[in-house]
C-alpha cells in the first residue's frame, strides 16, 4: 500500500503519523490501497514544497478491521456507526462528525484493539474512471495504529505537483 | 482477528451507559472547532483552507484566483465542492 507525504531533504524511514483532528479514522498512519490515488492525493494535498513522495509498504492485515472486502467485518462495522449515530440524534438531536464517532470508540478503547482500519468512499475523480459518468472504483484507505504491522516501507516513487 | 460478537457487547455495553447529559457533554466537548477542509477551486485547482471559521455566503461572485483565507467566508459560488479530507 501507499503512503503520501510532502518531499523533505531526508527520505522517510518509517510513514508519518496524522494527527490532524479531522483525520477519517483519528490519529494513525495512512496508506493508500491504489497508486494512483496516492499520486492524486499528492498532486491535490502535499503543495507547500509543490513536490510529493510516494512511499510503498507490506502491510499485515490479520488484525485489521477490513470494512472493504471482508463482509462479516463490513457489516460489523455498518452496525456500529450507525448504532452510534442514530443513538446520539436520538438523544441530542445532533449528527457526530466522523472524527467525533472516531474519538468516542477510540478513547474507550474500542478501535484501538485492531491495528487498522481498512475503509473506503469513492474518489471524485472523473479521470480514474474509464467509464462515462460511472464512478465503479473504490478509493480505499488504510488507517494503521500499531506500526508493527508495517514493513519494507521504502520510497517508490517521487513527483511534482501538477 | 478479534471476536466481533464480543466487542458488540462490549459496545452495547458501554452505549447504554450513556445518558442525554453524557452524551451532551461529550458531543459538547468533541465537536471541532475549526475544521480543515479542501476545496475544488475549478479548472483542475485544489487547496487546502487550513483555517476556515465560517459558513459561505450564498450570494457572493468572488473569484476564486483571487480571495484570500481571510475572504474563504464570501466565495460560495466559486467553489464547487468542500469537503474533510484524511491526511
Amino acid at each position: 500500500m501507499y503512503h503520501t507525504q510532502e518531499k523533505w531533504k531526508e527520505k522517510l524511514s518509517s510513514p508519518i503519523k496524522c494527527i490532524r483532528d479531522d483525520a477519517w479514522f483519528g490519529s494513525g498512519y495512512y496508506f493508500w490501497y491504489y497508486e494512483q490515488d496516492a499520486v492524486h492525493w499528492g498532486n491535490r494535498s502535499k503543495r507547500n514544497t509543490k513536490y510529493y513522495e510516494i512511499y510503498k509498504s507490506d502491510i499485515n492485515l490479520d488484525n485489521v478491521l477490513d470494512t472493504v472486502f471482508n463482509e462479516e467485518e463490513y457489516i460489523f462495522w455498518v452496525k456500529q456507526i450507525e448504532k452510534f449515530g442514530k443513538l446520539i440524534f436520538k438523544e441530542i438531536g445532533e449528527k457526530p462528525t466522523l472524527s467525533m464517532l472516531n474519538n468516542y470508540f477510540f478513547e474507550r478503547g474500542i478501535w484501538s484493539k485492531f491495528d487498522g482500519i481498512l475503509f473506503q468512499d469513492i474518489t471524485k475523480n472523473p479521470d480514474f474512471s474509464i467509464i462515462q459518468e460511472f464512478q465503479y472504483k473504490k478509493r480505499i484507505q488504510l488507517a494503521v495504529y500499531n506500526l508493527d504491522i508495517v514493513t519494507n516501507f521504502a520510497l517508490h516513487y517521487e513527483g511534482q505537483c501538477v | 482477528m478479534i471476536d466481533l460478537k464480543e466487542l458488540e457487547k462490549e459496545i452495547d455495553a458501554l452505549l447504554s451507559r450513556e445518558t442525554p447529559e453524557s452524551l451532551r457533554k461529550w458531543f459538547e466537548t468533541n465537536k471541532p472547532k475549526m475544521p480543515c477542509v479542501e476545496a475544488y477551486f475549478g479548472d483542475g485547482k485544489y487547496g487546502e483552507l487550513e483555517t476556515i471559521k465560517s459558513s459561505f455566503s450564498p450570494n457572493s461572485r468572488t473569484s476564486i484566483n483571487r480571495i484570500s483565507i481571510n475572504d474563504i467566508a464570501d466565495c460560495n459560488d466559486s467553489i464547487e465542492s468542500v469537503y474533510q479530507f484524511a491526511a
